[in-house]
């Protein structure tokens, strides 16, 4: 059988698979619409016209039975009738050469055998394998060669023509259904990866969104947060509630249409960390112009390194330091605090995408240098918006 | 030179007094007073005095006790060594008090080793600043102030202002530790130095505030 993986409901699979079950049946309807046009006249010149027209009758059944098992079961790759088929389709040829005179051997609708091996090879290979289906058409072909032959009452050139026709239909059905499932499984693949990127991606939204908030949540339940840190965290709280309300809302907080300078940033994105050791050093690059979506950016990442600081870093001393040559901007974060082996401990989603990959994709270059025992230090760095 | 330094310590607050040598058991804490005037009135020989920024006095006492720079310079009079011990951190209220004398800044919530290190030091003669004085003294240099640094410990100065670890400036500039803190020692006292021979109000300007907008004279 193909195998091209599985085919689960309202899949490109499933859908080949209907296709394929649909035309089969149609092609053998045709087929059998020539056999039962032909079968009066054949028992008429049968030497045994019960035979005859017990084989035909035979058959039509069988092929009906196919025809219904596809319908229903919406494939051609699975069922009981393509046993019963096969065996129908070869015992045929022979048949005709025993029950109809030689002059209607070859060439006839009467002898409707040679119509019929075609169309069996050709559904056989939508149910086996190519390379199985292609030489079961060869020797069905070779079958019906040998047969053809024996009548003696054409030349080798159009009975082999004629052999010819079953492994040659074998041959283009089966490339064309390999080929339309093998596209339905790559389309398939694709829908799986645009569902998996998407999941990812909304996976990642939804932790940009909660990953500060969640730092502020954990802080305020835990009964061991120093009195002191509360009235900042609460503040905290409300900045996130509030900016989770814009997210739920599907609008970005604006940034409250002040200069948006990175001094102007750090004073928002420092609200409420009163409770860290924090010794900032902003006087160089505090002008620096920034534009609305970098200072948005790098505000929530300062707050972020912050939130890092106060939960791991166990820091005795923060210093922000901003500076600017007027054509670019850098801002360093640096504690001194535990920091952690950069070699063997991967940064977390903070560090990695909420002060790292959302500021790369904005045009701020970020550097993390981390040592353990001598803290952690977060270097932005970008162009200044002109005036 | 004894292995413990003598030290003094000038300080309104009773825990402090009572409690410094416990806390810093590598001094030797041979007197503690509320005032600089109780220390003038009874003063005993030391290497250095640590001294609260700001003294309110002993209640029911005199309103207006010697405190600021004022009292950093009654101390240096004496030629005693100060290192002030504060939870001051504006920068340019330490700088005019290094102009006053002091030789070092602590911040009261420094670790025990830090406040010991800056007493060893300052006994020395060294210069000890906290990082909001290492953030002023680049800013001086960039704005043209004349601290006459050597490239080296401008260099050294930028990444500590910056938070860096003296083993990630020493592995950036290819020097050792030592070297490093050696230019960082260098640069301190060349912001001393710079202070010194600076009035209040030009140290003022070169930071951008106005004259007196940070701490008028006591």
């Amino acid at each position: 059988m193909n195998g091209t993986g599985p085919a689960t409901p309202g899949s490109a699979a499933r859908g080949a698979e209907r296709g394929i079950a649909l035309v089969a049946p149609a092609m053998r309807a045709v087929v059998l619409a020539q056999i039962a046009l032909n079968v009066p006249a054949g028992a008429r010149v049968a030497s045994h016209p019960l035979a005859y027209a017990a084989l035909s009758v035979t058959a039509i059944a069988v092929s009906l039975l196919l025809i219904v098992q596809c319908l229903r079961t919406g494939t051609a790759r699975r069922g009981v009738w393509h046993g019963p088929d096969l065996v129908v389709a070869w015992a045929a040829i022979p048949a005709m050469n025993l029950l109809l005179p030689a002059s209607h051997v070859v060439g006839t609708w009467e002898a409707w055998a040679s119509g019929f091996a075609i169309n069996v090879g050709a559904i056989a290979a939508a149910w086996l394998r190519p390379v199985p289906a292609v030489g079961h058409g060869v020797a069905l072909g070779g079958w019906s060669l040998l047969w053809a032959a024996s009548a003696g009452t054409t030349s080798w050139e159009t009975a082999l023509g004629n052999a010819l026709t079953v492994p040659g239909y074998t041959v283009v059905v089966s490339l064309l259904v390999h080929h339309l499932r093998r596209l339905a499984a790559e389309a398939d693949r694709s829908r799986d990866e645009v569902v998996a990127a998407t999941r990812a991606l909304e996976l990642e939204r939804y932790q940009l969104a909660v990953h500060d908030a969640s730092s502020v949540l954990r802080l305020l339940s835990d009964e061991d947060t120093p009195a002191e840190v509360l009235p900042g965290l609460r503040r905290q709280a409300d900045r996130e509630a509030k900016r989770l309300r814009h997210y739920l809302g599907g609008e970005l907080p604006v940034s409250g249409g002040g200069e948006l300078t990175i001094g102007s940033m750090l004073a928002t994105a420092l609200e409420g960390f009163e409770d860290l050791p924090l010794e900032p050093a902003v006087e160089l690059g505090a002008h620096a112009r920034l534009s609305e979506d970098v200072w948005q950016a790098v505000g929530r990442a300062v707050t972020t390194v912050l939130h890092n600081v106060r939960i791991h870093a166990e820091a005795r001393q923060v210093v922000i330091h901003a500076d600017t040559d007027d054509d670019r901007w850098e801002l360093v974060i640096s504690d001194d605090g535990v920091g952690f082996d950069q070699r063997d401990q991967p940064l977390g989603f903070g560090l990695n995408t909420q002060a790292g990959q959302v500021l790369r994709d904005r045009g701020v270059e970020v550097r993390i240098r981390s040592t353990p025992g001598e803290g952690t230090s977060v270097t932005m760095s970008g162009p200044v918006m002109p005036e | 030179m004894n292995a413990r330094p003598r030290v003094v310590v000038i300080d309104d607050s009773t825990v402090i007094r009572g409690g410094f040598a416990t806390v810093h058991p590598e001094v030797d804490v041979v007197g503690t007073y509320p005032t600089v005037e109780e220390f003038e009135a009874d003063p005993v020989a030391c290497d250095v005095v640590v001294l609260d920024l700001l003294l309110r006095g002993p209640q029911g006492g005199p309103p207006a006790v010697k405190q600021g720079r004022a009292a950093i310079r009654a101390l240096r009079e004496r030629g005693l060594p100060v290192c002030l011990y504060t939870d001051e951190r504006r920068a340019v209220v330490l700088a005019l008090c290094l102009r006053a004398g002091a030789h070092g800044v602590v911040h009261k919530s420094d670790p025990p080793a830090v406040m010991q290190s800056a007493v060893a030091q300052v006994r020395e003669g060294r210069v000890v600043v906290t990082q909001s004085l290492v953030g002023l003294t680049e800013l001086l240099d960039r704005r043209g102030a004349r601290l006459d640094l050597t490239s080296r410990q401008r260099q050294v100065i930028s990444a500590r202002a910056r938070g860096r670890a003296w083993s990630d400036i020493a592995g950036s500039l290819y020097i050792t530790e030592d070297t490093a803190r050696e230019h960082y020692q260098a640069a301190c006292r060349k912001l001393r130095d710079y202070l010194a021979s600076t009035s209040p109000g030009d140290i003022e300007r070169a930071v951008g505030l106005g004259p007196g907008d940070v701490l008028a004279e006591e």
